[in-house]
């Protein structure tokens, strides 16, 4: 840095663009004049630099790219230096012409940074605002304003697709209410006995609906999945029947019962808190069951939901955990057992201190104290969770079940293979507010990271959330007892997931024989349920934008109604459908789309265009 | 490592390679299929076409009481309830094994010798995980993809792209599309059931059917996506392609085997319906029957994580055996009525064996070291891989890694099907073992 024999410089601060051109230019001159003295008669004076001011400001940056260059423009003289107070986020760079460029490393708040530029003639600086954001995959700030597809996207990703009585919703009390609204569970419980009632309680045998079927209870979850107001409720307790997947297969006449109560934990506190979640689910009936936590005893242990519970419900593969680790973890998870009640011919499971192992166990380095038997002893599961709770990983002091949690939240709502840091604020976040999961999947929700083009690339549909997508979108209703055995065969039958580790997912629903499949539950909703459809006052041309739409209004509109991309190609050839009649022989005919004159005919079109729609590529994503 | 929701790398992009016209009613034309991209189906087994069937057995089934060690008495101290006594396990003409009393058709295959068992087989650095372990079969590649300079595939994808690059090439049945085909650029066939793949035109009249199917197609041949919908729209594509092609081999098979005596013999279940095994193992011999030109057939079963209740002779574990063995049997009797028994190679895995000493539940928890077999018309029939001594029971608490189990599945691609074994599976192995079984 040179030594300056100037005034004091200007102390005006003022945004960038806006200019007290005319003070400021007088202040630059009284600097120059006292600098140089008054000596006249030499090289010419340097002016100083003038109206300096910046191409854009206030500025938002990314993080993932190159920042557009942002060039200053002023009068004055060559400038000799530039700097910058406080200095540039990191990433960020002033040139040697006064150009900021660069790509930014990280998120910096909303700040105000005065650029100074100065030559021998004097100085001039400008305020200018910038604040950088983390690319918008990254960013769990609030997204701004959301688009009409924006909307869509999260009625896809979160409500088993489009549905009208919501879209309203969103638009009539606004995004924010509504996400708070929808992560508050109220009361479901007339659902559940309407549930009950249909598929459950046989009047002369089974009044109480206590000994049903794995067909009755697939069916009864299935019709809560069809039928709740609220479907986030329902989709993200499906979620979690993937996550901590648990089937009917493992059970029997007299503890089948197990799985309603299975069902509702997930159902009622899919958004509360995940210590008590957890907790929950390793005393859980079914969960005892199913991993034969039953018969895992003091003497005998069994290794089976040990492993589990850290592998696939709490941490992942070898995180943090060894094979010790699952055999102390397996001695802790000692003492219920199953027994019968001879009077209602139930199973029912109690807690049984001779059962369980009193010695201490070391589990992730943290001991569970022995206990005294006979002593009121109580069973170690609480223990457990809190224990697996407080295991962080090591360079980031995170905390690992919030990581391998909200990573599995990620990628069933948002997209695949998330960022870490995304991760790990949300599992601060999880943590930080007491393992309360409602408000992470609020601000996930409502992110930025949820609306951005990489969340935006799609999963693939499982046959459950195409079919009741379907139906959602179309209200063209079917039984659950068809669709059940539907999903049954097409390997996506909600109650038997079928393995600890839920459904594979993911491409592996793209088979040949599941597009078949799809085609036919589509027929069966479109076509064979149509006189019952009828019968309730359902049809195909309630769906139209307006009764006369034409059959370009009509593509566009169910199009939009299912969140299916048409190209320009692929438009033209559906309304071209809409506007064919096939006669007896097999020639397509053109025949104008008539809604109004030929209502009849006009039901079989959409019918058809619907069928079309259910299985187009962008379908078969969300 | 996340929960398996599997991507394909984003390198890879399947190759769209059907393509088809819509003429007049409907799906008449396959249109510019070229040559050898067009599924096969000559309606005849192909003759000289070799094949392999490999099934997996998902869960991890307990070897040692398929090929049961019946000289070994730490076996049998550590076994007190669900061990396979000797006099009741099957001869297959050797001192120390015999073989679980459901495999009475496998036994007949190792006395007539069709049959080979490998012990002791894994992998190195064993994973107690079943979908970990899982992972290792299917990918053919123990550690990472990036030092072996290939992308994560699985190994008959790998399979599929060098040697078998047509639609048929690769055939999964009943697994949707489990991780050995992903990640190649061939479209395998992936079919849950022959039989019920087909579309329903149930209450719709044929011409609105074909009208709505003509008009699908057509926007399926316009349509152009990312990654994800077009492996949708290749999959809408050879559904609509293969459906007739497949149906028709259905009619021929189960009008060939009207009154030929394997007609009934692939297991049913008490409704008296096919049983899994039994309708995976016909539609195998059913895709042979049709004259598709597949290389890779490959089916599992479930249900083999038998923490609880494994029973011995009788029981879980020997239910589930009795299924497999009366399907392979029947498809065995198939291949050999159609002559291609001797073309045809069985390959039997899972992802690991279990403990060497039963729990407290009456079964068997997570292990390693397992029994693995082959079956075929022109193998060498035998007992491979290191013998399983006192100690290997007494003293661990699983069996080790005694046998490759990548060595069993090169040669069967390098002996059977006659191609370089190391495309397929080409990462070097802790313990390599010639083993001459086909």
């Amino acid at each position: 840095m040179h030594a300056r024999t100037l005034p004091p410089r200007p102390r005006d601060r003022r945004p960038a663009g806006t200019a007290a051109t005319a003070v400021l230019l007088l202040l630059a001159a009284a600097g120059f004049l006292t600098a140089c003295g008054g000596g006249g008669g030499g090289a010419p004076p340097i002016v100083a630099p003038s109206n300096l001011t910046y191409a854009a400001s206030p500025v938002l940056y990314r993080t993932d790219a190159p920042i557009t260059p942002n060039v200053p423009t002023m009068d004055g003289d060559p400038v000799d230096t530039w700097t910058c107070n406080p200095a540039l986020p990191s990433g960020l760079v002033l040139g040697a012409d006064g150009t900021i460029s660069g790509t930014p490393t990280g998120p910096v708040p909303a700040g105000d940074y005065e650029i100074t530029a100065e030559n021998g003639g004097g100085l001039d600086s400008v305020m200018i605002n910038i604040e950088v954001r983390w690319e918008e995959s990254k960013s769990l700030l609030v997204k701004d304003s959301l688009t009409d597809a924006d909307i869509r996207h999260f009625l896809d990703r979160t409500h088993f697709g489009f549905s009208q009585t919501h879209y309203d919703q969103i638009g009539g009390g606004g995004f924010a209410a509504f996400v708070d609204a929808m992560t508050t569970f109220g009361d479901t419980s007339t659902l559940e006995n309407d549930a009950k009632n249909a598929y459950l309680v046989d009047a002369t045998n089974d009044p109480e609906g206590l000994f049903p079927s794995e067909r009755d209870l697939a069916r009864y979850y299935l019709y809560l999945i069809m039928n709740n107001g609220n479907p986030f409720q329902e989709n993200l307790a499906f979620k979690w029947h993937d996550h901590f997947a648990t089937a009917t297969t493992v059970l029997g006449g007299a503890n089948r019962h197990y799985f309603i109560e299975h069902l509702n934990l997930w159902r009622h506190n899919g958004a509360g808190n995940l210590r008590q979640l957890l907790i929950d689910m390793t005393r859980d009936k079914a969960m005892l069951v199913w991993l034969d936590g039953i018969s895992n005893t003091d003497s005998q242990p069994n290794e089976n939901f040990s492993r589990e519970f850290f592998e696939l419900f709490c941490l992942g593969v070898d995180i943090e955990y060894d094979q010790q680790d699952i055999v102390e973890g397996a001695r802790a998870f000692t003492g219920y057992r199953q027994r019968f009640d001879s009077n209602t011919g139930l199973n029912f499971i109690e807690f049984d201190p001779n059962r369980h192992d009193h010695d201490a166990k070391i589990v992730l380095g943290q001991t569970i104290p022995a206990q005294t038997a006979g002593a009121g002893e109580t069973d170690d599961y609480e223990a457990m969770v809190d224990i697996v709770l407080t295991t962080n990983e090591a360079s980031t002091g995170v905390s690992r079940v919030g990581q391998w949690i909200v990573r599995s939240l990620l990628e069933y709502f948002c997209y695949a293979d998330p960022d870490p840091v995304v991760i790990n604020e949300l599992a601060n976040d999880l943590r930080d507010g007491g393992w309360e999961l409602k408000p992470v999947l609020m601000k996930l929700f409502q992110s930025e990271a949820f609306f951005s083009s990489k969340a935006k690339e799609g999963f693939v549909k499982g046959p459950v959330e195409h079919v009741v997508g379907f139906m959602r979108a179309t209200n063209l209703v079917g039984s659950e007892g068809t669709i059940d055995d539907r999903l049954r065969l097409m390997g996506h039958r909600p109650t038997q997931p079928p393995t600890v580790d839920g459904w594979p997912g993911g491409t592996q629903w793209l088979s040949a024989q599941g597009m078949v499949d799809r085609a036919n539950l589509l027929n069966y909703l479109t076509e064979q349920e149509q006189s019952d459809q009828q019968a309730l006052g359902i049809t195909a041309l309630d769906l139209l934008p307006a009764p006369a739409a034409t059959s370009t209004e009509t593509v566009d509109s169910l199009a939009e109604r299912l969140n299916v991309q048409l190209s320009a190609a692929e438009r033209t050839t559906l309304v071209t459908y809409l506007d064919t009649e096939r006669d007896n022989s097999g020639t397509a005919n053109p025949d104008p789309f008539d809604p109004v004159g030929d209502a009849g005919e006009a039901e079989q079109r959409v019918r058809g265009l619907l069928w079309i729609l259910g299985q187009h590529p962008t379908y078969q994503t969300r | 490592m996340c929960k398996r929701k599997r991507h394909l790398p984003k390198s890879v992009s399947r190759r769209d390679i059907l393509r088809y016209t819509l003429a007049g009613a409907g799906i008449a034309a396959l249109g510019p299929l070229g040559r050898g991209m067009i599924p096969t189906a000559s309606g005849a087994p192909l003759a000289n076409h070799k094949r392999i069937v490999s099934i997996f057995c998902y869960g991890g089934y307990d070897g040692l009481n398929l090929l049961v060690p019946v000289t070994n008495n730490a076996y049998y101290n550590r076994r007190s309830t669900i061990a396979i006594q000797p006099g009741n396990a099957l001869d297959i003409g050797d001192p120390d094994y015999k073989l679980h009393p459901s495999m009475t058709r496998m036994a007949a295959l190792f006395n007539a010798g069709q049959a080979a068992a490998f012990r002791m087989v894994g992998y190195p650095d064993r994973n107690l995980s079943h979908f970990i372990s899982q992972d290792i079969h299917s990918w053919g590649v123990r550690y990472d993809f990036n030092s072996l300079g290939i992308s994560e595939s699985g190994w008959i994808a790998r399979y599929a792209d060098n040697y078998a690059t047509t639609p048929m090439g690769a055939a999964s049945l009943g697994l949707g599309r489990p991780l050995e085909f992903e990640g190649g650029s061939t479209n395998p066939f992936l079919a849950g059931s022959l039989s019920s793949f087909n579309f329903s035109r149930s209450s719709i009249s044929s011409n609105d059917h074909q009208h709505r199917l003509a008009a699908l197609g057509d926007v399926l041949q316009s349509f152009s996506g990312d990654t994800l919908t077009t492996e949708a729209k290749t999959a809408l594509d050879q559904g609509i392609v293969l459906t007739d092609q497949i149906q028709t081999a259905v009619a021929e098979y189960l009008d060939d085997v009207t009154g030929s005596p394997f007609k009934d013999t692939y297991p049913v279940n008490s409704r008296g319906s096919l049983t899994t095994p039994g309708r995976y193992m016909r539609d195998a011999a059913m895709l042979i029957r049709g004259g598709f030109e597949t290389e890779i057939f490959m089916t599992g079963f479930g249900g083999w994580d038998t923490h609880g209740n494994q029973g011995n002779e009788t029981g879980n574990q020997a239910n589930l055996i009795a299924r497999m063995d009366g399907a392979i049997g029947a498809f065995v009797d198939d291949c050999i009525d159609m002559g291609v028994w001797n073309d045809t190679l069985i390959l039997i895995s899972s992802e690991f064996g279990r403990r060497n000493f039963q729990n407290g539940s009456d079964g068997t928890d997570h292990g390693h070291g397992n029994m693995f077999f082959a079956l075929g018309g022109a193998l060498n029939g035998g007992i491979y891989g290191p013998p399983v001594t006192e100690s290997d029971v007494a003293d661990n608490n699983w069996l080790g890694y005694g046998l490759d189990y990548r060595d069993i599945f090169k040669e069967a691609v390098a002996n059977h099907m006659g191609e370089n074994a190391a495309t397929v599976f080409p990462e070097s192995q802790d313990i390599n073992t010639t083993l001459n079984y086909v």
